[in-house]
């Protein structure tokens, strides 16, 4: 089903999200992104992310949090639902089967494997 | 909180995101986007960044603008598409209207830019300079019995005697103009000094890149070269402290160099040396007598500034008060000094000795009629044919009301095809220009470059123009469509009443306008054919020019007399060459005085000058190398200095004294011994000059008749005498080509009046064709009734046709006035002219009657000669 797949950028969002839990809106988000992945993301490639990942159902939004350096204007505070904890599982879930179906050899002289 | 509120986020990124973004993303981007905009600023990011950076931001949640909040806006740009949508399945459905047009219109926008862009260049002459409303030049005139002399240099002294006479004058400033050749070690090459007072660059805005304006003319021995000059010279090496050589003697140390001189400048120039060099020359050659200190001579063009806020006819009004004092006497009554604004003399200054050929006020003058011409015809054509184009949609317009679209949609959707086609053309014109933008340069011998900021107005003023007539030229019968009521407009029958007689005056207009521009262009070529053929006095053709050089003059005896060998040249002279004028002396003749003396162009001849050149003798003798006149110098005069000195009833054994140049001398006593009649031995823009000619052997420029049965065996034997003498390369003129060139600038810009004429003939011709396309298909019904009632086919032919005729002789009766006032203002400048016949108004005429009825006849043929039964069958 086209609607449920999880990109790469919006995974990130998605746990960065979850890492935030309580705090998590558009400059937080960037921040986060930029500190722990190392990625420049425009903050309306973030919203643009948020809004996918709310329309697959992954986030919920309400709006708070009013301050001065805002102008005055609300926050719009995302978490994760039930469904965007389970998409992060089965995510997860893939890449470790995955990564237990490489064989020995494969990455046998690889830096991966030390 | 001061600091940061200095510093706000832009508004209209703002303002521009709540026009598109849904209220809850709208305020949560809005309060991200400041959030970190305030953090930046308190991380001491430059405010310019942040603000960057806000607005790129900013402007990336543009990608979220699902739905606008604002329902127009929606509504406005579903409109849009949807115009552009249906514009392109009409341009589909009716390819060649839209293609003809567009190229019609093109064509016109192109020539309209392209003329624009002149007549801006020429007007924009020597406005370069910051001071120029305070800059004039000190012009000087003088009147000698009824010959007057206008010239556009002063004497040396006058710009001193005008400071300290004038106290409105701030600055004065001389410059004298030479072609030296000047060396800087193997490399040699002539170039054009200005040699100017010290205040030069105070005057005139010429900026320096290297060196300092106060000081660089400071020593005498100084040169300033322009960019190009020192490149040539130096390469990119620092020019500054070098030495130039001139005429390979007088060093000269370069102390600047200057920006090139703008090609909006009437003075041209590659470098600048003080005049104190030449003065000190002078000084030393001829003692404290020097040249400089003398008030006949006219050499020097003299510049005066004036202190700001002073009134140019205040100054004006004290010239003669100048003349008055210092002119020498006899020259005070008929001598008076003119003020020309600098910005003014390229097109309005002609007088003897300009710097450079100016250009001409009434050519930019004909050029804007043709201009607004072109324009007109093809305005009038996009209003008539945009008219029957909305007229055949009327049940489209039907449709679109039935299914709810109001007026001004309507009105709203035609306007926007209009404009798109008049914008299309636009660009297309631009890239016209772009492309042969070289080939215009050509032709009017300019380098005018598109993308210049004067340019860039003229283009957006174009594209409003254009704009404005494509709205002008649909909103009135789009608001005729839009505002009936749909039932009317979807009933088969229903035609708006039709405005006939606006559009046939339109029409007559375009005709009207294209045939004076053709009488116009017919008489520019006359008068063109009339300077080539005019009687000169002489004999022009078959007469070879060749420069003389320093390896012939000592041998030039011998050359003449190898060359009189050859059975192909009949005659060998030199002198004056006729076309280039002569220098004016100061004649006194017998019995006259010496304070008036009579101001009279002199020549050196050689002996067979009159025999070579054909110039008839009225009396007397010609100069014969055997006689012997004592101290006198024989004279020859021409028939207009016989008039000028009142002798033409017995002027032979007369005498004749001339001053020496620029002093109160007599050079030399002469005497009459024979008459010539008038030949034109300067342009024919002036009128016949008197002249004086006495005998020289030596020249610079030979003269040669060659045999007129075989003048290139004979311009080949002067190439093989040639090269015994000298081992310099043989070059030659011909005098009849050289006199054409003196009728170039004519000659180009008739032919580039020419060329526009044709330009708007044909985009008249195009708009009658496209016309009688519409005119006849609706007269189809009532041809074929009456052909079945038994008319004859040259009957409904001659019935068409007449209509057509008496409409086009018409505008051609009202076009003969404007052609002849037009024509007789241009021929006014002319001192030998052509009359305006009526054959060249009746050939005009029936060009253009036989295009117009051309134009028509296809589309007439095809209503006359159609089969009745076709056009009955279908209702």
């Amino acid at each position: 089903m086209k609607g449920t797949n999880l990109g790469e950028l919006e995974e990130i969002v998605l746990l960065v999200v979850g890492v935030l839990f309580d705090d998590a809106y558009g400059v937080a988000i960037q921040e986060e992104l930029r500190k722990r992945c190392d990625r420049k993301a425009t903050l309306s490639t973030i919203h643009v992310a948020l809004h996918r990942l709310e329309e697959k159902g992954y986030l919920e939004s309400r709006l708070d949090g009013a301050t001065n350096e805002r102008g005055g204007r609300r926050k719009l505070l995302f978490r994760v639902t039930r469904s965007g904890q389970k998409a992060l599982a089965n995510a997860r879930d893939m890449r470790n089967d995955l990564w237990r179906a490489i064989p020995k050899a494969a990455f046998a002289n690889s830096l991966v494997m030390k | 909180m001061s600091t940061s509120s200095r510093h706000e986020p832009p508004q209209w990124v703002k303002r521009f995101l709540g026009m598109f973004l849904e209220p809850r993303l709208l305020e949560a981007s809005l309060g991200d986007l400041e959030e970190k905009f305030r953090s930046k600023l308190q991380r001491n990011t430059p405010h310019w960044k942040t603000k960057l950076l806000y607005t790129l931001e900013g402007l990336g949640f543009m990608r979220m603008a699902r739905r606008p909040r604002n329902a127009g806006v929606q509504t406005t740009i579903n409109m849009i598409s949807h115009t552009l949508l249906f514009f392109t399945r009409l341009v589909r459905k009716d390819k060649s209207y839209y293609l003809v047009s567009l190229l019609g219109l093109m064509l016109s926008l192109a020539s309209f830019l392209f003329i624009m862009m002149f007549i801006n260049d020429e007007l924009a002459y020597d406005k370069f300079h910051e001071r120029h409303p305070r800059i004039f030049r000190v012009a000087a005139h003088l009147k000698s019995g009824d010959v007057e002399f206008n010239m556009a240099a002063t004497q040396f002294p006058a710009a001193q005697a005008l400071q300290s006479e004038l106290p409105e004058i701030e600055q004065a400033v001389r410059i004298f103009k030479t072609d030296p050749m000047l060396h800087y070690g193997d490399k040699k090459f002539q170039e054009r000094v200005v040699m100017a007072d010290s205040n030069f660059f105070d005057v005139f805005t010429f900026p320096l890149i290297v060196g300092d304006a106060e000081t660089a003319m400071n020593e005498p021995a100084s040169i300033i070269l322009t960019e190009r000059a020192a490149k040539k010279y130096f390469g990119d090496a620092n020019p500054i402290g070098k030495t130039l050589l001139v005429d390979g003697q007088q060093p000269l140390a370069v102390t600047g160099v200057m920006r090139n001189v703008p090609e909006q400048s009437h003075i041209r120039f590659d470098a600048v040396v003080p005049l104190t060099l030449q003065l000190n020359q002078w000084r030393r050659e001829t003692g404290l007598e020097g040249r400089e200190n003398k008030w006949y001579w006219y050499g020097a063009y003299t510049y005066i500034m004036l202190k700001t806020g002073v009134a140019p006819d205040r100054v004006r009004a004290k010239l003669p008060l100048v003349v008055n004092k210092y002119f020498p006497e006899r020259f005070r009554p008929d001598a008076w000094l003119e003020l020309q604004p600098v910005a003014d003399i390229h097109l309005n200054s002609n007088l003897a000795q300009e710097l450079e050929p100016g250009g001409n006020i009434l050519y930019v003058r004909l050029f804007s009629i043709v201009a607004f011409v072109i324009m007109i015809v093809s305005s009038i054509n996009l209003i008539n044919l945009s008219y029957f184009k909305i007229t055949s949609r009327t049940r489209e317009v039907g449709i679109r009301k039935f299914l709810g679209q109001n007026a001004m949609r309507i009105i709203i959707q035609l306007s926007i095809e209009s404009i798109l086609i008049g914008v299309t053309a636009f660009v297309l014109a631009v890239i016209l220009c772009q492309i042969f933008i070289s080939d215009f340069n050509l032709l009017v011998q300019k380098n005018l470059y598109l993308w210049t900021a004067p340019n860039g107005m003229i283009m957006g003023g174009l594209l409003a123009l254009i704009i404005l007539i494509c709205i002008v030229a649909v909103v009135r019968p789009a608001i005729r469509y839009a505002m009936q009521a749909s039932s009317y407009l979807l009933l088969q029958q229903y035609r708006s009443p039709d405005k006939a007689r606006l559009r046939n005056i339109l029409m007559g207009l375009q005709v009207c306008f294209s045939f004076v521009l053709l009488v116009f262009s017919f008489i520019i070529s006359r008068q063109i054919d009339f300077f080539r053929n005019k009687d000169l006095g002489f004999d022009r053709h078959n007469i070879v020019l060749v420069n003389m050089n320093e390896d012939l003059w000592p041998k030039l005896e011998a050359f003449k007399t190898e060359l009189q060998k050859s059975k192909d040249i009949v005659e060998v002279s030199g002198g004056p060459v006729p076309g280039t004028g002569c220098n004016t002396w100061r004649f006194v003749p017998e019995g006259g005085s010496y304070e008036k003396p009579v101001m009279m162009p002199f020549a050196w001849v050689d002996y067979k000058f009159l025999s070579a050149l054909k110039i008839k003798l009225l009396m007397g003798r010609d100069f014969d190398p055997e006689a012997k006149y004592d101290s006198a110098w024989p004279f020859i005069i021409n028939r207009r200095a016989a008039i000028e000195l009142g002798w033409l009833d017995d002027p032979l054994n007369r005498t004749l004294e001339v001053f020496a140049a620029g002093t109160t001398k007599i050079m030399a006593k002469g005497i009459v011994i024979g008459v010539i009649e008038d030949y034109h031995f300067e342009s024919l823009h002036g009128p016949v000059k008197p002249i004086v000619l006495t005998p020289d052997t030596g020249f610079g420029t030979a003269i040669i008749r060659v045999s007129g049965t075989s003048p290139e065996s004979g311009i080949a034997s002067i190439g093989a005498l040639w090269k015994k003498f000298s081992d310099k390369p043989f070059e030659y003129e011909a005098l009849d080509r050289q006199l054409e060139r003196l009728y170039d600038k004519e000659s180009r810009l008739s032919n580039v009046i020419l060329f526009f004429t044709v330009i708007a003939l044909y985009l008249t011709c195009y708009g009658l064709f496209a016309m009688s396309s519409l005119l006849f298909s609706s007269r189809l019904k009532e041809v074929a009734i009456r052909k079945v009632f038994g008319a004859d086919q040259m009957t409904i032919v001659r019935q068409l046709y007449t209509r057509y005729a008496v409409f086009n002789l018409i505008a051609i009766v009202v076009g003969v006035p404007i052609a002849m006032y037009l024509g007789n203002l241009w021929l006014q400048t002319f001192q030998y002219r052509i009359d305006l016949d009526s054959a060249l108004f009746i050939k005009a005429g029936v060009c253009i009657l036989l295009a117009g009825l051309l134009s028509v006849s296809y589309y007439l043929a095809r209503v006359a000669f159609s089969d009745p039964v076709r056009f009955l069958r279908r209702d």
